[in-house]
Formats: structure tokens, C-alpha cells, sequence
């Protein structure tokens, strides 16, 4: 018998609409306790909308959400007491000091280890004896994530935490959600930086204009995805490729073809094999081209099957 | 759309809600002195009798011209709703020019290729446009109600006229002072200020030249209806330029989204840790309640001192006594008489107050600094529950406070009440005050967005249709509309402990369904 584990964040079905528009639609997802799950999109896509759910600040129009099996929104301060949240921009009290903030922020959440709080300080070279109007944008930023790291929570949700963020601390950053990994944490992560999500995401989901588009690890996004192949012939006239399970998009120069591969390169590999090949060149799509072609409109077809 | 499009467009709408109530405010005054005094001679009794009362000139103004409607309108209405004017100004433009910056929305503004000193000249321009509205809304007013027109011009520059100087006051605080609660609340403290050495100057003959000194000793002084004084026009007109080319002149000198005066100074010294949800509301509100409760003593001192002079007066005049004993109820001309319709005024300043903390709550919402809590565990009932106790809790010590400092008061003046009077006379306004905050949690649960405008517009309606409407002989259902209407004038009469009973059971079934509502809601950020 397997265990019984509830997944650290689950929707079902969730779907959020401000009057006619629908900002988020029958979305489902699943994210398993100690992985870290990256969460993509253009703006707009629904992203915020789908953390906000998540932590009881808006109410689904149907669906649900659950954190560790406990509804989000019914249930809101008990899934609380296992969620830390690190908001895009953190707003700071103007009278508090940044230290104030912190055993506020910790106390509500049920207690912290201070000499944890204290390792992070100087990690991300925070001084908490300032007050909240005086801390530059990446600065306040540093409250929301020494607060959120300092309580070890279960689940960590993170809406584009590092905005404003110098790469120094960027690099504190990662090595922070390293280690939460190592604890056994979950780690929810909305980004828009993809080396961010490329260096600490186990396993992604791509959302689009309210709709999830696509989830899996990069390197099955990878095989999705299409490659660019280039075969050089030594002589033409060349072979009609187009009909080949998983090609698309061939263009015929001289002797040299262009074209695009979805999935294995086996079919095409033996459609080539009578013809004398001079050279073959298969290069992996960039991440940056990757999402690029999910986030577009499509033009290039869209790369789930 | 231009800067000055855009200035005004955040301008219009409040121009035009506060010059409404202006002109209520004066339509009714006009029916009230017809009412009051039909006769000529009649007229000529109140001249005799108002001509000579120092507590009544400290109020109001030294008064001019009596015997005309104009005269009484610009005397007994003009200090107050220049003081109104004023204060509209004051928050309009320091929301205009300091608000915006603190939200950091002018940044691209000022990023664009207008300077910013001409952006700070179109906001400055679209406010004198809209002090022209007032003026011109109130001269209408005044000509529409059958007085001369160039009296009525006038009058409503005296109107105008304040708001240009006390915006042009708040244009250079905002210079100065960050955030924009202190660019206001300076700005108000001027205010203040203006209005104590005017109200000396004017109940001391030995000191009238106190008068020229303060902006509101100018406006009074333009005396609209007989002999005008266009050296105070002059003046006025002279310092609003003045202020506007200070303003501009500081605007450079100064990083947008600072002030010249910065905030420094504020002490690293440790001090008890903030752990809790509630423990925040009272570190947030308490400089909030000190300020308050310093404007609730000074309220309490003066309408304590002047309650011997006030009585005094009242005996002789049974006309006027007659009209305002329609306010409370019950006859001012005796110490417990003017003491209860005292209480009255401070019952308006608690009830804005509770007000304000609810809207402040909205404004932790709106900013976001509320989700921080809510999703570190603290849970929506307990956190506005909170909100609602400190505020509770804060309307009963500003109670206390405005009982001890009119007790006071009225020991200064060298007669005297006991404490125990004054603390029963404080808390009767307790309940009134909560119903006031308990519709505006209601409102914060329904219409998160409109907390302000509620908070505020339901406590001025509700007062303006209490106090005019009475004094107009409105019918008696429109006046009860006003829960102020339903507060007994303690000390002159016993409690009505069914009014109070009824009216904290509203409150507590509108906070506990506001706070229902609040549950059900999406957190609504700005």
C-alpha cells in the first residue's frame, strides 16, 4: 500500500471570473510534497490570480484549492499555518522597523527559530534596524523572504520573489530554496526570470490566458518541444520529408533541408537512411525559445500534441 | 490628456460634493434668519444684542451689518464654512500633490517629458479652477436666495479665498513634509492656529489687530455685505500667489517622493516587540489618538469657557435661544443647556473619528500590508475584530478626555460643574459614535472601496440634516433620519438609555454583517 500523502497544493478544477472575463479556467494542477513546482506565464496569464486562491484572499468562482488536503478558502487560517508567502512587492508598515516586521510576521505564524532569522539576515546583508519607509524596493523585498524562509514552513509560495533583487542576492536566493528542498519544504514558484526556474524548478506548469498549457519536467517539455534540424544531402533531388511522423515545416534549399522535429528523431533517421547524408545538425530548443513559443499566440503551432 | 486635464479630473468630484454642502449649509441659513427674525425691528434687536457678546465674536467672527440677511449669513455662517472650504482644500491638494507621490503614481508623470515644475503649476492651476467653482457655487447661492450680487461675489470669495490660501498653505507643506498624513495634518494645524488668534483677536478689542495677522481674520474682514474691504481681497489674492511661486520655487530643490524636511531622527532605541495582530493596531493607532485626543481637550476647553458667556447672552435673546434650543432640544440658556448641545459637537468629532479608523483599516488592506498577516496565520475575524475593539476602546478614551477638558473649561471660566456630570454627559455620545463606526465596517465588509466616502459622507449627511434641518423647521422623519437626532443632550436632560440600547445594537448587528461580508470577499487591493 502506498502512503497516503495529500499533495502539499492541489487545484480542482479552479476557476476565478471578475464579471465576463474569465481570468482563470478549469485550471487543475498538482504539486507533490517536496518538489519544487515552477509556475509560468506572460502577465495576465492568471498566475496571481491562482496564488491568491491558494492563500484564501479570493474566493474561487468554482473549483477549489487545497494546501496539505485543507481547503484554502474554507479552511483558510489552519492551510495558513502551513504556507509562507513571499508577495511580488512586499509592503512595509512606514512606523515599523524591518526587525519589528519579522517577530511580527514570525510570532503570527506561530513561532521561528531566531538563530535561523539571524543566518538569513546576514545572508541577504538585511539591516532590520531600519524603518519600513526607508528600505529601498530589493530591500523590503528581503523582509518577505527572510520571513517566509525564517518559519520553515511546509510550503513555500512565492509570486516573482526576487523582483528587485541584485544577482548576489539572487544567488542567496536559490541557495536558500536548495535548502529548503533539502528539509523536505514544497516550493511553489512563480517566476518570469527562466534561469531562476531552470536552475531550482523540479517540474513546471506553463499557463496561458487563464488555461494551463502544459506541465512536466523541462526535460520533458524539452521532448515536446520541436527541435531545428538541418540535413545537408550529397545530391539532390532530395526526398519528400513532410509525410515523416513528427515533421513539420520543411523547406527545401538546394541540397540543404530545414525543418522542425517533434519527438523522437528515429523516424526520420531511417526516412533518411537510403539517401547519402553529407551532414546532420539537431539543435535542442533554448528555454528562452521554449516558452516563447507558449507564451505566443501559437503561430508556430502549438507544441502539445 | 494634459497634467492639468488629469489634475482636475482627481479634483472635480470632491470640488463639487463640499460646494454642495456649502450651499446647504446657506440656503438654509437664509431660512432660518427669515424664520427667526421677520421684522425689522427684530433685527434690530439682534444687532443690539449680538453686537456685543465677546463669546459670540470668538466664535464666529465680529459681526457686520446684522440687520441684513446678508450680514447675519456672512457673521454667524462665514467662519464656519470658510473653515469647511479650508479644510477641503488642505486634503484635496495635499492628496493631489503629496498622495500620488507616495504611491509613487507621479513617477511617470515626472519621467515624461514635462518638468516638473510646470506638472506642479497645471495640479496648482486646476485647483484654483475648482476654488473658483466653490466661489462662484456659493455666490450663486447667496444671489439665488435674493441678496445683492456683488455681496454674494464677494461672500463667495471670502469662501474661495480661504481655499486658495490654505491650499496654497498645504501646496508648501507638501514640499516639505512626507507622507502626506503630515503635509495635512500640519496644514491643519495652521488651520487651528489661524482660527484661535482670529477668535482672540476678535473677543479682544485691545487686541483686534491679531485679526490681520491669520487668513481667516482676512476673509472675515472682506465683510462682503456693508463696506467691503478690498485690501483683504488684496491680501488674499497676494498670498495664494505667494505661496503658489514658494511651492514652485521648493519644488526643485527636493528628490520627488521626499519632502526638504526629511525623516530622520527616529530613534534605534529598542522598544517592547510587536507580536500580535492587535498588538499592531494599537503601536499603528496610538499617535493617532494622542493627536486626536489633544484636538478633542482644545475643543472641550473652549466650548467649556464659553459656556457662562453663551448662557448669559442666551437669557437676553429668547429669538436666537428659540432657534438653537431646536438643535438639541432642550434650552441652552443654562450651563447644562449649552453643555448638551456641546457634547453635541463633540458626539461629530468621535463619530469622524471612529471614521477614520475603520478607512485606515481599509487603507492596510488596500496597500496590501493586511495580506502580509492574513497569510503569515492571522484570520480575517480576529485581525478586524481588533480593529474594531482599538477603535472602541480609543472613542471611550477620547469621551473621557473631551469630560475631563470640559470640565475644565467651564472651572476656568470661574463657574462650575462636577466631573461625574461631565463623564455621564461623554459617554452618552459613546453610542452614537459606534453606530457610526459599525456602518462603516459595514460598508468596509460590502463596499471595501467606498469605506471612505461612507465613513464620511454618512456622519456629515447625518449631522448637516440634524443641525440645518432643524434649524430650517424641516419635517421631524427627514430630521430623525439623523442618528444625531436621537442623542438626548445630557447633562440638560436625563439619557435615553432605549436610544443608546438601540443604537449599539445597530452597530453591532452592522459590524458583525460587514464582518460577514468582509469573510466572504476577495481581498480588494488598490
Amino acid at each position: 500500500m502506498p502512503e497516503e500523502r495529500p499533495p502539499a497544493l492541489e487545484t480542482i478544477d479552479l476557476t476565478k471570473r471578475f464579471g465576463a472575463f474569465t481570468a482563470l479556467d478549469r485550471l487543475s494542477i498538482t504539486v507533490e510534497p517536496g518538489e519544487v513546482y515552477g509556475f509560468l506565464g506572460p502577465n495576465g496569464a492568471g498566475k496571481t490570480t491562482t496564488i491568491r486562491m491558494a492563500l484564501g484572499l479570493a474566493r474561487p468562482s468554482s473549483g477549489r484549492v487545497q494546501i496539505f488536503g485543507v481547503d484554502a478558502w474554507a479552511d483558510a487560517a489552519a492551510a495558513h499555518r502551513r504556507v509562507a508567502f513571499v508577495p511580488g512587492e512586499f509592503n512595509a508598515w512606514p512606523k515599523l522597523r524591518g526587525g519589528e516586521v519579522l517577530d511580527l510576521l514570525g510570532s503570527i505564524h506561530g513561532g521561528y527559530d531566531a538563530a535561523f532569522r539571524d543566518e538569513l539576515i546576514e545572508r541577504f546583508e538585511f539591516d532590520p534596524t531600519k524603518k519600513g519607509r526607508e528600505y529601498s524596493k530589493g530591500n523590503r523585498q528581503k523582509i518577505a523572504l527572510i520571513a517566509a524562509f525564517m518559519v520553515q514552513p511546509d510550503l513555500l509560495v512565492l509570486d516573482e520573489p526576487t523582483s528587485g533583487l541584485d544577482p548576489l542576492m539572487e544567488r542567496e536566493f536559490r541557495a536558500c530554496v536548495g535548502a529548503a528542498r533539502q528539509r523536505g519544504q514544497t516550493v511553489f514558484l512563480s517566476s518570469h526570470i527562466l534561469s531562476e526556474v531552470e536552475a531550482v524548478c523540479d517540474r513546471v506548469a506553463i499557463l496561458r490566458q487563464g488555461k494551463l498549457v502544459e506541465v512536466g519536467t523541462l526535460d520533458d517539455l524539452r521532448k515536446l518541444n520541436t527541435r531545428e534540424v538541418e540535413v545537408e544531402l550529397a545530391s539532390s533531388p532530395i526526398p519528400d520529408l513532410s509525410t515523416v511522423d513528427g515533421v513539420e515545416e520543411v523547406v527545401a534549399d538546394g541540397r540543404i533541408v530545414t525543418l522542425r522535429l517533434r519527438g523522437g528523431p528515429a523516424p526520420l533517421l531511417k526516412a533518411l537512411a537510403p539517401f547519402e547524408v553529407v551532414a546532420l545538425d539537431i539543435r535542442e530548443p533554448s528555454l528562452e525559445e521554449m516558452f516563447l513559443t507558449y507564451y505566443g499566440d501559437g503561430e508556430r503551432g502549438d507544441p502539445a500534441p | 490628456m494634459t497634467p492639468f486635464g488629469l489634475a482636475w479630473r482627481l479634483l472635480w468630484r470632491t470640488t463639487l460634493v463640499w460646494t454642495a454642502v456649502v450651499v446647504v449649509v446657506l440656503a438654509s441659513a437664509v431660512v432660518a434668519y427669515r424664520s427667526a427674525y421677520p421684522t425689522a425691528i427684530s433685527r434690530q434687536v439682534v444687532v443690539h444684542l449680538l453686537g456685543d457678546n465677546r463669546a459670540f465674536d470668538a466664535l464666529y467672527g465680529r459681526p457686520v451689518a446684522l440687520d441684513t440677511i446678508g450680514g447675519f449669513l456672512a457673521w454667524r455662517y462665514g467662519a464656519t464654512a470658510t473653515v469647511i472650504v479650508a479644510l477641503w482644500a488642505l486634503l484635496a491638494v495635499t492628496r493631489m500633490l503629496r498622495g500620488d507621490e507616495d504611491e509613487g503614481r507621479s513617477d511617470l508623470l515626472v519621467a515624461s517629458p514635462v518638468s516638473t515644475r510646470s506638472l506642479l503649476g497645471s495640479q496648482l492651476a486646476a485647483f484654483g479652477l475648482a476654488t473658483l467653482v466653490v466661489t462662484v457655487g456659493s455666490a450663486s447661492a447667496c444671489a439665488a436666495s435674493g441678496l445683492p450680487v456683488g455681496g454674494s461675489l464677494l461672500f463667495g470669495f471670502m469662501l474661495g479665498g480661504a481655499g486658495l490660501v490654505f491650499g496654497g498653505l498645504a501646496a508648501v507643506t507638501s514640499q516639505l513634509l512626507t507622507p502626506r498624513r503630515r503635509a495635512a495634518g500640519w496644514a491643519g494645524g495652521l488651520l487651528g492656529a489661524a482660527y484661535l488668534v482670529r477668535a482672540i483677536g476678535d473677543a479682544t478689542p485691545a487686541r483686534s489687530w491679531l485679526t490681520w495677522t491669520t487668513p481667516l481674520g482676512w476673509t472675515e474682514r472682506i465683510s462682503p455685505f456693508r463696506d467691503p474691504s478690498w485690501l483683504a481681497v488684496a491680501v488674499i489674492l497676494a498670498v495664494s500667489i505667494l505661496l503658489a511661486a514658494t511651492a514652485l520655487a521648493l519644488r526643485n530643490r527636493r528628490d520627488t517622493g521626499e519632502g526638504l524636511v526629511s525623516a530622520v531622527g527616529s530613534s534605534r532605541a529598542p522598544r517592547r516587540p510587536v507580536t500580535t495582530p492587535l498588538g499592531l493596531d494599537w503601536t499603528l493607532t496610538r499617535a493617532t489618538l494622542v493627536a486626536w485626543s489633544v484636538g478633542v481637550a482644545v475643543t472641550g476647553l473652549v466650548l467649556g469657557f464659553l459656556a457662562v458667556d453663551v448662557v448669559e447672552f442666551m437669557q437676553q435673546d429668547s429669538n436666537l435661544n428659540d432657534l438653537t434650543s431646536r438643535i438639541g432640544g432642550a434650552s441652552i440658556a443654562t450651563i447644562d443647556g449649552f453643555l448638551g448641545l456641546a457634547f453635541g459637537v463633540v458626539a461629530l468629532v468621535l463619530a469622524v473619528f471612529a471614521g477614520t479608523q475603520i478607512v485606515s483599516a481599509r487603507e492596510e488592506e488596500g496597500s496590501g500590508r493586511m495580506e502580509n498577516l492574513l497569510t503569515a496565520g492571522a484570520g480575517r475575524v480576529r485581525w478586524l475584530a481588533g480593529r474594531a475593539l482599538v477603535m472602541a476602546l480609543s472613542v471611550l478614551v477620547l469621551a473621557l478626555v473631551g469630560a475631563a477638558s470640559t470640565w475644565a473649561g467651564v472651572a476656568l471660566s470661574g463657574s462650575g460643574t462636577d466631573m461625574a456630570t461631565m463623564v455621564r454627559a461623554a459617554l452618552n455620545v459613546v453610542p452614537v459614535t459606534l453606530l457610526f463606526g459599525g456602518l462603516t465596517v459595514l460598508a468596509f465588509g460590502v463596499f471595501p472601496r467606498a469605506t471612505a466616502a461612507v465613513a464620511f459622507g454618512a456622519v456629515t449627511l447625518s449631522y448637516a440634516v440634524q443641525v440645518f434641518g432643524s434649524i430650517a423647521g424641516a419635517p421631524s422623519w427627514l430630521v430623525e433620519v439623523s442618528p444625531f437626532a436621537h442623542v438626548a443632550p445630557v447633562p440638560a436632560v436625563a439619557a435615553d438609555p432605549v436610544a443608546s440600547a438601540v443604537m449599539i445594537a445597530i452597530a453591532l448587528v452592522a459590524a458583525v454583517a460587514g464582518g460577514a461580508a468582509f469573510c466572504r470577499r476577495d481581498i480588494a487591493t488598490e
